[in-house]
């Protein structure tokens, strides 16, 4: 889960779950047996759940003030991820058909993957941006960019990946989401150093579905949160994965395959492209205290308004570097343009630059 | 005196007299609503805000045939307006929204009682007389049909300023499908309907606060304040958890009758809110003027 | 109120499904605003078909008291019947019946006088929409204001503006006119009209609430009189009786003093004066007839040079009885 949230803060990439496969109905409230974490875990890991549909909303509240406007776009700009509320509408059925209509007020942006076809349509701009998924393309490839970690599946997935020795496992049965009744899985550190405290993932008692992930720092209520709202299990229409792109809209084709020649100067191409590209970034460290290292290049730093909040809520360090605190994520800007992100204590981070020299 | 003296006085005094019992005439209630639609409407000032709201469909279809605007430049849709009129319905309504329609709204309910309260023609009609019931009933509806009135102005000023600048083609939704023009009109009409729904919230606030003075200017002030502090506390992040429940907050919310898959039961939620604003505010209002002392 | 019962019985049976009795009655009613009594015990009592002149200075009540008469006051307590009914409970079924100038007139600015007469006849539920025009046109010619029924109301003079008040009250034939201060700011021949007004509808068989400060044009018109003063109710009652009731006064202009004065005493008289230069004498009459006081007079020898009963004006008696004083008590 550092992964994820670092991920979040950091737009590194990750997938949606491989949680949709085929049926198996429940409709909650019945009283669920008991499980051990093991089984659970098997549980969620072998659900042959394929189609999904329903509302997701994500609650990000990394105590960092209110950025304008950020809360009802519908674009997942790491502006708007840092705080505020997202809702999103999910559809899938099998990892071929996938819909994501993240909402906002008097705009929406999808992501449609439909067999070998990817689109990407933003309403406030109206750009369309197409993809040909190659049959022998990575999942992270094809996954709609915007699905990272945003979906319950996908966070508890890649949260799921991070489990290691380093991680206490424990299982209660007590939680409603979206009307059913659920398996809480907790994953809390048995080490020092990360900021996290734990990590409560809902799962549905009746299909072994993720339903809701919270990530808790050091406050009572989760830093971050995504969850279904509603959710049906029932076949989606064929026609939502059906996009066809509006007349006269201008479409940008991109390449899966080699992504750095996407040369188009289309913001929402650009945008896209930022998103599904890692920066040139490595990992340090694993598990809990992983920390996320990358150079930024300007990209978050695009902006003026960006800048000065920057400047507003960082500390600066004796030697120049600017250190970045929330109760969850930490990040450290240093002089010479590296950035290190993580779900750690502030000593880790510059320890990690520290030795991380050049 | 004493009182056998007085019936002496009276029974010789006075001539018999013969006055047929009255009796209730059929479709009455209507007519009081046609008076009072044809006081609102009589009134310039009344008229004079409809223009204003009719003016505002029309400045942006004229500026934006004159320069056109880049994509995800300025209001919602605005963008969309040279490729189809039937966006300028929609960007009208976006810009009328958070100013405009409350202000029309605040000054005709905000007038409704307590203009007649402070020019003492409530006193004349209670005594002819109107039932507090009854005059609440009929200020409500006329309220309403007011607002319905400025929310057509803006849609059908932008439909025609629209569809003859621009043209009226297949509707590019939301979500980036595609349907008709005229699937497109029919959703403009289910929004206007929206809108209406969640003004008239505001209107019944507007009603509510006219009972509560004979100073009209005061509580047309206070039910614009009203809708202004509600977008105020809709825009305060903090309180992020009350913002669902805030009067303006799904205002705008008639965007969900353009996404592709329309959620109709979320639909039906924000508007069974506004509705139960507006319920809340007449049962205010009915319990404040059915024991209200006319002084003025 | 027995017999007024009766006499009203009497009167009212067979011809309309009304109830009996007064047209106006309260039992101890009384308002308060805030610790001042504006209206304090009041039993007002307004037989059918009286005019009756409300009578008070400034600030007496009246006005509250016509409000509560017609439900735009609640009363702190007491009860109210109007036309036999009682209000505010039935008033959906009794206001239709009653016309009211309450306080002046007040129309919308932006209508004419005709379409402001329109507004009030829509919202009646009772007024038929086939004869609207017909009534509303005669309601205005019955206050001279014809010729400006279309002016806005904007224009109108304060006296067009108490007329077209009135003309709104007639709208339709009323059993109770309640008319507070008609005649305010209308010119000589408009208080005229208004008091040949008051006598033709009391002539129909209406019955007139009227208050006023012109006690000169009440005496002139009203049957009946009621004086309110801080609230109270003072005096009430038919207008001869209040003026009569122990007000007159006897006056016998006599060389023989002392004779005519002891012989008046004798005869019970009260309030004795007599004037020896003036060579007057006066006493007030009470109970007594005036021939059995004169014919004691002269029994006991006085030369009696002329003999008069005199009875005071409604202002001498207003005055009397609300006092001197100008400034407004509360
Ligand atoms: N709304 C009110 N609030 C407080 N006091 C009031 C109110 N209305 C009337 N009063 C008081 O009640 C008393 C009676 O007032 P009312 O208007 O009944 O007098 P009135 O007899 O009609 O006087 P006028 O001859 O001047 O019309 C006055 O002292 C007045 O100040
Ligand atoms: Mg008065």
């Amino acid at each position: 889960m550092p992964v994820v949230t670092a991920g979040l803060v950091a737009a590194a990439a990750v997938l949606p779950g491989s949680a949709f496969s085929s049926a198996a109905f429940g409709n909650g409230h019945t009283a669920l047996q008991p499980r051990t974490p093991a089984e659970l875990l098997a549980a969620v890991r072998t659900s042959s759940v394929r189609s999904v549909s329903g509302t997701v909303v994500e609650t990000t509240r990394l105590g960092l003030p209110p950025l304008p406007g950020a809360d009802r776009s519908a674009s997942l700009q790491w502006q708007s991820l840092v705080a505020g509320s997202h809702t999103a509408r999910v559809w899938a059925d099998g990892p071929g058909r996938q819909r994501l209509a993240m909402l906002g007020q008097l705009a929406e942006s999808d992501v449609v993957r439909n067999g070998q076809d990817l689109w990407t349509y933003a309403s406030d701009t109206t750009a369309v941006t197409h993809a040909v998924v190659p049959s022998d393309a990575s999942k992270a490839m094809t996954a709609p960019a915007d699905i990272r970690g945003f979906t319950p599946q996908a966070a508890a997935d890649k949260a799921l990946q991070a489990i290691d020795p380093t991680t206490a496992v424990s299982v209660r049965a007590d939680a409603v989401v979206a009307g059913r009744t659920t398996y809480t899985l907790r994953l809390a550190p048995r080490t020092a150093g990360s900021t996290i405290r734990q990590v409560l993932i809902a799962v549905d008692g009746a299909t072994s579905v993720p339903l809701r992930v919270q990530v808790y720092g050091a406050g009572s209520s989760p830093a971050f949160e995504t969850a279904f709202t509603d959710i049906s299990f029932a076949r989606p229409a064929a026609t939502v994965f059906a996009f066809v792109p509006p007349a006269g809209a201008s479409v940008t084709t991109r390449s899966l395959l080699s992504r750095t020649q996407a040369g188009s100067s289309d913001k929402a191409a650009a945008r896209l492209r930022a998103a599904a590209e890692p920066m040139a970034s490595m990992m340090i460290g694993s598990g809990w205290t992983s920390i996320a290292a990358f150079r930024p290049g300007n990209s978050p730093r695009r902006d003026a308004s960006t800048a000065t909040m920057l400047d507003q809520l960082s500390t600066v360090q004796p030697n120049g570097d600017r250190l970045v605190r929330t109760p969850l994520v930490n990040a450290l800007l240093t002089r010479d343009g590296r950035a290190f992100v993580g779900a750690v204590t502030p000593e880790l981070l510059l320890r990690a630059a520290a030795g991380n020299a050049g | 005196m004493s009182s056998a003296e007085m019936s002496t006085a009276e029974v010789t005094v006075l001539p018999r007299p013969s006055f047929a019992p009255p009796r209730t005439q059929r479709g009455a209630f209507w007519r009081l609503y046609r008076s009072e639609m044809r006081l609102l409407l009589r009134r310039r000032r009344n008229i004079a805000l409809l223009a204003v709201l009719a003016i505002v469909p029309l400045l942006i279809g004229v500026a934006v045939k004159i320069s056109t605007p880049r994509n995800g430049e300025g209001p919602a849709f605005l963008g969309q307006i040279t490729g189809n009129g039937l966006f300028l319905v929609f960007t009208a309504l976006t810009v009328a929204l958070p100013l405009f329609l409350p202000l029309v709204i605040g000054v005709v309910a905000g007038d409704s009682i307590a203009g007649e309260a402070g020019n003492g023609t409530l006193r004349y009609l209670l005594t002819v007389p109107v039932t507090r019931t009854r005059l609440l009933a009929v200020k409500t509806l006329g309220v309403a049909s007011f607002t319905a009135l400025a929310v057509l102005t803006v849609a059908l000023v932008g439909l025609v300023v629209g569809g003859v600048l621009f043209g009226l083609h297949a509707f590019t939704l939301l979500s980036g499908d595609t349907v008709s023009a005229a699937s497109g009109l029919v959703r403009a009409v289910f929004v206007a309907a929206y809108v209406v729904i969640a003004l008239f919230a505001l209107a019944a606030g507007g009603l509510f606060i006219s009972t509560l003075t004979e100073n009209a200017i005061a509580a047309m002030a206070t039910t614009i304040g009203l809708a202004v502090f509600s977008a105020l506390l809709d825009a305060v992040p903090q309180l992020d958890r009350i913002h669902g429940a805030l009067l303006t907050d799904h205002w705008l919310g008639f965007g969900e009758l353009l996404r592709s898959n329309v959620d109709a039961a979320a639909l039906i939620r924000w508007s069974l809110l506004h509705l139960g604003y507006a319920a809340v505010f007449l049962s205010l209002a009915w319990a404040r003027l059915s024991t209200k002392d006319i002084t003025s | 109120m027995t017999a007024g019962t009766a006499g009203a019985l009497t009167r009212d049976s067979g011809r309309s499904g009304h109830p009996a009795g007064p047209a106006v009655r309260t039992a101890g009613l009384t308002r308060r605003f805030g610790d001042q009594i504006a209206v304090d015990d009041v039993d007002l009592v307004v037989p059918r078909g009286a005019v009756y002149g409300f009578l008070g200075p400034n600030g007496s009540g009246k006005t509250t008291t016509i409000r509560m008469l017609l439900g735009l006051l609640a009363a702190d307590s007491g009860e109210i019947d109007l036309l036999g009914e009682p209000m505010p409970a039935s008033l959906g079924s009794v206001l239709p019946r009653v016309g009211a100038l309450i306080e002046g007139p007040a129309f919308h600015l932006y209508l004419s006088g005709w379409d402001n007469l329109r507004r009030l006849d829509a919202s009646d539920r009772t007024a038929d929409p086939a004869t609207s025009r017909e009534r509303i046109g005669t309601a205005l010619a019955r206050v001279g204001l014809t010729a400006a029924a279309s002016k806005r109301y904007r224009q109108y003079s304060l006296g067009m503006k108490q007329r077209l008040g009135l003309a709104a009250a007639l709208l339709q034939p009323r059993e109770l006119l309640v008319l507070d201060e008609p005649t305010n700011g209308l010119d000589p021949q408009g208080t005229r009209e208004v008091r040949n007004l008051v006598r033709e509808l009391a002539f129909d068989g209406t019955t007139v609430l009227v208050s006023s400060h012109l006690l000169a044009e009440i005496e002139q018109v009203a049957t009946h009189v009621g004086i309110m003063a801080a609230g109270r109710l003072l005096r009430q009652g038919p207008l001869t009786e209040v003026l009569a009731d122990g007000a007159a006064v006897v006056r016998i202009s006599t060389p023989d003093v002392t004779l005519a004065s002891g012989a008046l005493a004798r005869s019970g008289l009260t309030g004795v004066v007599a004037d020896r230069e003036a060579a007057v004498v006066t006493a007030r009459l009470g109970e007594h007839l005036p021939e059995d006081v004169l014919r004691e007079v002269v029994t006991d020898g006085a030369r009696v040079r002329g003999f008069a009963v005199e009875r005071p004006h409604l202002e001498e008696l207003f005055v009397a009885l609300t006092g001197e004083g100008f400034d407004v008590l509360r």
